[in-house]
């Protein structure tokens, strides 16, 4: 049962912050810190365990023959890991941020039912599992969507869910299709259909509807159009959920769907990885160049989100050991190094009421600590050593050369160069004079600054210790090592 | 004399009773009857069906004197789902119901006669979920529908007495139908005992055109599009609590006795092309109910037009069925998974937007924006039942769909699955309409004065309830193997 927990903890969380109500915010606030902690606290012994070589599994029956199973392997730790210990991190963030705002025990207690969601997707044993568990997050991320309930967030609310549900409508049939074709089908490093044979086509077109329901959250493009819409939210939620829970939950889909569900033996030879992996291609070089033309702050970053989950989409559909560990290490790289950038956001909008790049000047002067963590967050995420996006990339592009796909190099090069197009403006911006009459140096809030500081230096950290256990990039090589038949150097 | 050998008697005499002493004990005691009664059919029902899982069907014999001189009832695994969610909603409605009345005007209701009306209502239910005979199930369907009538127009508003005059057309006309197709039955086989039927039907014309007769006049009390005209306004403009056991359980008992001619007393091959029809009619229903519920302005008629569209979906089960026992399985399940979730989720969220309507004193949908913040508990029931009209997990709903989903893939019929899908969106169209009006930002100025609601909570927990039926799939599973229907088809459970 233990291993449950990391979805229980933060859903029972939930349940008492709904039960506290508006006023207590105290005591809000204490139960919710303290629900990320003993979450994080177990998900790290669940790793410590799965390092260990065990890895622990309980299912509930359900459906005739189909059980509700979750598992604590190295891949989905990775995911719930990281969603988990940056609900912490966000939780602090949030607590200072949403100071003011109305309906509080209403966006903490969605906040944490995403979060057990997020975890369950994570730890799901089967695609059924994870089905269920990725519809319950499309449903509680609709009412932090539309949050302030002016009309701009209803109408980006229908526009998430109609993706959404439009995703989930073709996860469902797909899943079922599957299911129907081949039996139960719990993941299985390597891949699950070796009792499949012939069903060529059949196999092709699940893939398609598999792929379709995991690219609406992984915002591949053409399902990209709600997340720029989605960025209507309050600040945290565009953090947490719209940098890395949801938005991961459909890139780590799609990682299960290739390595362990069809397996990359399976996904190359049918051809249906080489279509993924140009579509993917094309998001990055989309979304890099639309990026390039935003003037709204967190609809830039809501593009460069778009473009680097691509990069991890590319990475697990090349079908390369290295590549797909890449991929799996950017899914961790590059959620501390956007939330960082949402979190700066959010101050700058909160604090300065500055939401446009062009406001940006005297920015850099009036909140150096912020722009500071802002700038590490912009270089790592173009790839400049030894910071954690240079680890991810390097594993990336070796995979690329590895697997035989020079042309997904040029491409990584090539972003990397708009990433630095459409970070730097930002930077050189800020640093130009401008006129905030408060004092220099005063920051925001400290619940608000400590957070952005805390994900800026695993930036660097996680860049630094690659090479370590425990660190992601080895982690993800630990993961994914199995799905290619065994360990790699 | 051991209780529980005469448990499908006492399901039915149970209420019964209990009418009679609400009918004599007057207004101000006839509540705690009901309550009483009500508590006593949770334990009962859930005695039976713990009876039925332990030693599968069984038949009871009245008196003594068994078919075809006496009457018998028919203890199934079906049967006793229908009365567990019959009680358990039964339950709810009655506590909602206990504080309904005593919120409103008390001269402004037939108030005594309330109680009884719904507890003889109840036992007629009961009655027509055990009966195993064609005659009996015309005595309950026509006491089921004189009581439901009566229920509708018990407010005496105009409103009601127009949706009750049409409401009483449609269940006469479809009783006296049914009725008929009973004698044409009879004068063909001899026999008005379902088990007799089955094996006695020859493929005549007088068999063929009763047995039509009987499932078109129950297609009609189920409100199966194009037979839906007299539901809305019915289900619209009844009290509350009325509102709330007509669309979750008494259409449940029309389509119950098409489950069982269709299923258990029809030959294969007999009627053909009537399952198709019935599927047709389904998925038909599923979209012009979501199509008009997308339209609504009023909230009352959005969930009852929801009714009529979650109603295809039942009607889906026909032509699945066809397919061989494991598909049968599979859609009978699947039809049953959601008659239940159906039943929770609807019977909470008509309970819900009676709140609403106490709450904002109207029912008009464009003006009640800002509910979340004023009732949070209703609008999240609301939202919750939403989810299981989606068939999103874990709800039963989802559940339901995937049972149908897996049915259609198998059997290679296709098409039922895109119904389901686009079944699903529909509903998600119009659920999601509802939530973004309750949940959007209301002008402070006509933010209007709180008022009391005092049964919130238990809208909350039937769709909760039905969110999470997920878990109970797998008893309602053993159920659906303990039908009469599976067990004949040799689905061992």
């Amino acid at each position: 049962m233990t291993v449950w927990l990391p979805v229980l903890l933060p859903a029972l969380t939930g349940v008492v912050t709904f039960a506290l109500g508006d006023r207590r915010g105290t005591a809000r606030a204490a139960v919710n810190l303290v629900g990320a902690i003993v979450s994080s606290v177990v998900v790290v012994s669940l790793v410590i365990k799965s390092y260990a070589g065990e890895v622990l599994s309980h299912a509930v029956p359900t459906l005739p023959g189909l059980d509700f199973g979750v598992h604590a392997d190295l891949l989905g730790l990775l995911f719930s890991a990281v969603a988990t210990v940056l609900w912490g991190v966000t939780l602090v963030y949030a607590i200072g941020y949403m100071d003011h705002a109305r309906d509080r025990a209403r966006f903490f207690g969605f906040f944490a039912w995403c979060i057990a969601a997020a975890n369950g997707v994570a730890l799901a044993a089967d695609p059924i599992t994870l089905f269920i568990f990725y519809e319950i997050l499309s449903l509680t991320t609709y009412p932090l969507v539309v949050h302030s309930g002016s009309s701009e967030a209803i109408a980006a609310g229908r526009k998430y869910l109609f993706y959404a549900l439009g995703g989930g409508a073709a996860l469902l049939v797909g899943v079922t299709w599957l299911t129907v074709l081949a039996g139960p089908v719990p993941f299985t490093p390597g891949g699950a259909l070796a009792s499949v044979s012939g069903h060529t086509t059949e196999l092709r077109i699940i893939f398609g509807l598999l792929a379709a329901g995991f690219g609406v959250k992984a915002a591949l493009v053409p399902l990209h159009g709600w997340l720029p819409g989605a960025m209507v939210a309050p600040a945290p939620v565009s953090s947490l959920l719209h940098a890395v829970a949801v938005v991961k939950a459909g890139v780590f889909g799609m990682i299960r769907l290739v390595n362990e569900l069809y397996g990359p033996e399976l996904s190359s030879a049918l051809g249906v990885a080489q279509a993924l992996a140009v579509l993917a291609a094309f998001g990055i070089i989309f979304g890099s160049v639309v990026a390039l033309r935003q003037e709204d702050l967190k609809r830039r970053l809501a593009y460069s989100t778009v473009a680097q989950l691509s990069y991890i989409t590319l990475g697990t559909a090349l079908c390369s050991p290295l590549a797909a560990a890449g991929a799996l290490a950017h899914l961790a790289h590059h959620a501390v190094m956007k939330i960082t950038m949402f979190f700066t956001a959010g101050s700058l909008a909160e604090t300065l009421h500055v939401k446009k790049v062009s406001a940006l000047p005297g920015v850099a002067r009036r909140m150096p600590v912020t722009m500071t963590s802002f700038a590490v967050a912009a270089f790592a995420l173009a790839g400049i050593p030894p910071l954690a996006g240079f680890a991810s990339k390097w594993l990336l592009g070796v995979g690329a050369a590895e697997g035989g796909a020079p042309w997904a190099l040029l491409v990584y090069v090539a972003s990397g160069a708009l990433a630095i197009g459409y970070m730097v403006p930002i930077l050189i911006a800020s640093l130009r004079p401008g006129d905030h009459p408060e004092a220099a140096g005063t920051e925001s809030d400290p619940r608000m600054l400590w957070p952005i500081v805390t994900v800026a230096a695993l930036s660097i950290i996680f860049g630094l210790t690659a090479g370590l256990p425990g660190s992601p990039a080895h982690w993800a090589l630990t993961a994914i090592a199995p799905s290619f038949g065994g360990l790699m150097p | 004399m051991n209780v529980v050998h005469h448990l499908p008697a006492l399901l039915v005499i149970t209420p019964l009773v209990g009418a009679c002493v609400a009918f004599v004990a007057g207004r101000r005691v006839a509540p705690h009857v009901a309550l009483a009664t009500a508590t006593a059919d949770v334990v009962l029902a859930v005695l039976f069906a713990a009876r039925v899982l332990a030693e599968g069907p069984f038949r009871y014999r009245i008196g003594g004197w068994g078919a075809p001189m006496g009457i018998d009832l028919v203890a199934d695994g079906m049967a006793a789902l229908f009365i567990v969610l019959t009680s358990i909603v039964g339950l709810v409605v009655t506590v909602y119901a206990s504080g309904y009345f005593r919120s409103t005007d008390p001269t402004a209701y037939g108030h005594g006669l309330f109680w009884t009306l719904w507890l003889f209502m109840w036992t007629s239910l009961n009655g027509l979920f055990l009966t195993g005979d064609v005659f009996n199930v015309y005595v309950c369907i026509e006491l089921v529908g004189i009581s439901a009538v009566a229920l509708v127009t018990i407010s005496g508003g105009p409103d009601a007495l127009r949706a009750g005059m049409r409401y009483l057309f449609a269940s006469m006309l479809g009783a006296m139908t049914y009725l008929l197709g009973v004698a044409l039955l009879y004068a063909s086989a001899g026999a008005v005992d379902m088990a007799t039927l089955s094996e006695r039907l020859v493929p005549d014309t007088t068999a063929a055109t009763g047995l039509a007769l009987m499932v078109a006049a129950l297609v009609l009390k189920t409100a199966l599009v194009p037979a839906h005209f007299w539901l809305p306004t019915a289900h619209a403009s009844a009290p509350t609590p009325v509102s709330a056991a007509l669309s979750a359980l008494v259409v449940k008992g029309s389509y119950f006795v098409v489950l069982r001619l269709m299923l258990d007393v029809m030959p294969d091959g007999y009627l053909p092309g009537a399952a198709t029809l019935l599927g047709v009619l389904g998925a038909a229903a599923i979209v012009w109910g979501s199509v008009q519920a997308l339209v609504q302005t009023r909230i009352k008629l959005l969930v009852a037009y929801s009714t009529v569209a979650q109603i295809g979906y039942l009607f889906l089960v026909f032509p699945l069925a066809r397919n061989g026992r494991d598909v049968l399985a599979l859609a009978l399940t699947g039809a049953l998974v959601h008659a239940t979730a159906h039943g929770l989720a609807k019977g909470g969220l008509f309970l819900a937007a009676g709140g609403l309507i106490t709450r904002f004193g109207h029912d008009r949908l464009a003006e009640m924006r800002g509910a979340a913040r004023a009732v949070p508990v209703l609008t999240f029931a609301v939202a919750l039942s939403g989810v299981t009209m989606m068939g999103l997990p874990p709800s039963g709903g989802f559940a339901a769909k995937w049972l149908l989903i897996s049915a259609a893939l198998t059997s290679g019929e296709w098409w039922w699955a895109v119904v389901l899908v686009v079944g699903g969106l529909l509903a998600a169209a119009y659920m999601f309409r509802l939530v973004a009006i309750l949940i959007a930002d209301a002008p402070a100025e006509t933010a209007p004065a709180p008022k009391p609601v005092r049964t919130e909570w238990l809208p909350l927990a039937l769709t909760a309830a039905a969110v999470l039926l997920l878990f109970a799939v797998p008893l309602i599973s053993d159920l659906a193997a303990a039908s009469t229907t599976l067990q004949s088809a040799g689905v061992t459970p």
